[in-house]
């Protein structure tokens, strides 16, 4: 049955048939596909070449692995590498079970153009994919301590979802069905952000990222040689146009930032629709970090929020606490994770470092939400 | 010989169940066939494994803590490894 498939480098000529068969896992909305494909691979700030991986059975493509281009820095001083982001594996029904994950990842792995570092990384695969990735070669840095926050309204609408899920052929939408209350949350905030008197800490909202600004503002925060991604300019532009997300950014500071907070909602009827992620969130100072959080809550009213917390500084994770966000649960499976494994020709696993700092120990990272296609 | 019996009846069982996943096998899995050093398992029949396992066991698991190629390569290390964490379980 394996000899029946064959593997192929995607070309803009499959832009249709991949649109098509990730309404398995982007969305349903073929035209958003098209886009998040363009976006994410053909719009990537760090590659030349798009590096997604195609499964044919038939003439029909039937599953699909792109790697996405990522630039991050570690070290004193600064030393800069480009990764590539694993990411959009999907299996089409009636072929899974047949050793096709395992069938396109070696493939993956043979053919990855040069161009990337020694490392590979995954920041938003699910429980499947990460348990299949575990058998190849990825291992899990750590978990990334999923904090949330919810409001009584949640507890009240997760009761609603759950009754909806006992019927018969709606378990899998009723996952991320809104309750009237959790729908329009984004416009909820911009109506009272525009009523709020500027003496709101001196926080105002606005639609669009100000990607020079912020950037300015995140070279100028002290560098403690963790691995985090490299937050310029070019990357928030790009970043933030991700069609499968809107945002919302909370500026601190008047003719200079002394701080930010994004906010995110899914728009894709696969994915969470319901929540607000807190993107990224850096300040000057912790008064202005704990302003923004408190005004975002606040102008926001969000029904559930959700926050990374691994590798938060302390005084962060303690306004996360301050702010009602406790431990999500899923941290006894090991998931949210981020996986790394070395790329092809990569080193033996003892010698797994960037700037000599172990990939394998969480505190050598700084990562962010925004970092992972969750955000 | 409970032990044994259990351990049996734990084989038996999670063989039973592999046989129901509709894998691509070239012949029968055995006790010591070995599922994932050789590809067999894809990472739906993992999903599937790790929610029996933690049946079986009575907790949650992680798989990121576990080798899988080393503790869950064949029906008998699946079993062991249950073993062992209930046992670590009646420790604490």
């Amino acid at each position: 049955m394996k000899g029946a498939y064959e593997i192929s480098r995607y070309g803009p000529e499959h832009k249709s048939q991949v649109a098509e068969l990730q309404k398995e896992l982007w969305s349903s909305d073929i035209r958003l596909n098209t886009a998040y494909l363009e976006w994410k691979y053909e719009q990537n700030p760090y590659l030349d070449n798009i590096p997604i991986y195609l499964v044919w059975h038939r003439g029909a493509l039937v599953a699909m692995r792109g790697f996405y281009g990522s630039l991050w820095e570690a070290g004193r001083p600064r030393q800069q590498f480009k990764v590539y982001c694993a990411d959009d594996l999907v299996i089409a029904h009636g072929h899974r079970n047949r050793g096709l994950f395992t069938l396109i990842n070696r493939a993956a792995f043979e053919d990855l153009p040069a161009g990337g570092d020694r490392f590979a990384i995954t920041l938003s695969g699910g429980r499947t994919t990460v348990l299949g990735s575990l058998t190849m070669g990825w291992k899990s840095i750590g978990v990334m301590q999923q904090v949330r926050r919810e409001s009584r309204g949640a507890v009240l609408a997760r009761q609603v979802r759950r009754v909806i899920g006992a019927v018969p052929g709606f378990r899998k939408y009723s996952r991320w069905w809104p309750a009237p209350w959790e729908r329009d949350q984004f416009a909820r905030l911009d109506a009272r952000a525009a009523s709020a008197s500027s003496a709101a800490g001196g926080v105002r909202l606005a639609r669009e990222p100000n990607v020079e600004a912020m950037a300015d503002f995140v070279a100028a925060l002290e560098m403690d040689g963790r691995i985090r991604h490299v937050r310029n300019a070019a990357y928030f532009a790009w970043r933030f146009r991700n069609p499968m997300h809107e945002y919302r950014f909370l500026y601190a500071g008047e003719s200079r930032l002394t701080g930010y907070l994004v906010l995110r909602r899914g728009v894709s009827d696969r994915f969470d629709q319901i929540s607000a992620y807190i993107s990224d969130w850096e300040a000057s100072d912790l008064g202005v970090k704990e302003e923004l959080l408190r005004t975002a809550i606040r102008w926001g009213g969000f029904s559930h929020m959700i926050a990374w917390a691994a590798t938060l500084s302390d005084a962060a994770r303690g306004m996360l606490d301050r702010a009602g966000f406790v431990d999500s649960g899923a941290a006894a499976h090991g998931m949210p994770c981020v996986l790394v494994r070395p790329a092809r020709g990569g080193p033996a696993e003892g010698e797994w470092t960037i700037a000599g700092r172990p990939l394998l120990d969480l505190a050598s990272w700084d990562l962010r939400l925004l970092y992972s296609m969750v955000g | 010989m409970a032990n044994q019996e259990s351990r049996g009846s734990a084989q038996e069982e999670l063989l039973q169940l592999i046989a129901s996943w509709d894998l691509e096998m070239d012949g029968p899995v055995d006790t010591d066939t070995p599922l994932i050093a050789s590809g067999l398992f894809d990472s739906l029949a993992l999903f599937n494994l790790v929610v029996w396992i933690e049946q079986q066991v009575g907790a949650p698991i992680d798989p990121t803590a576990v080798d899988l190629a080393k503790e869950w390569d064949t029906v008998d290390d699946i079993v062991r490894f249950i073993e062992r964490r209930r046992n670590r379980g009646r420790e604490q």
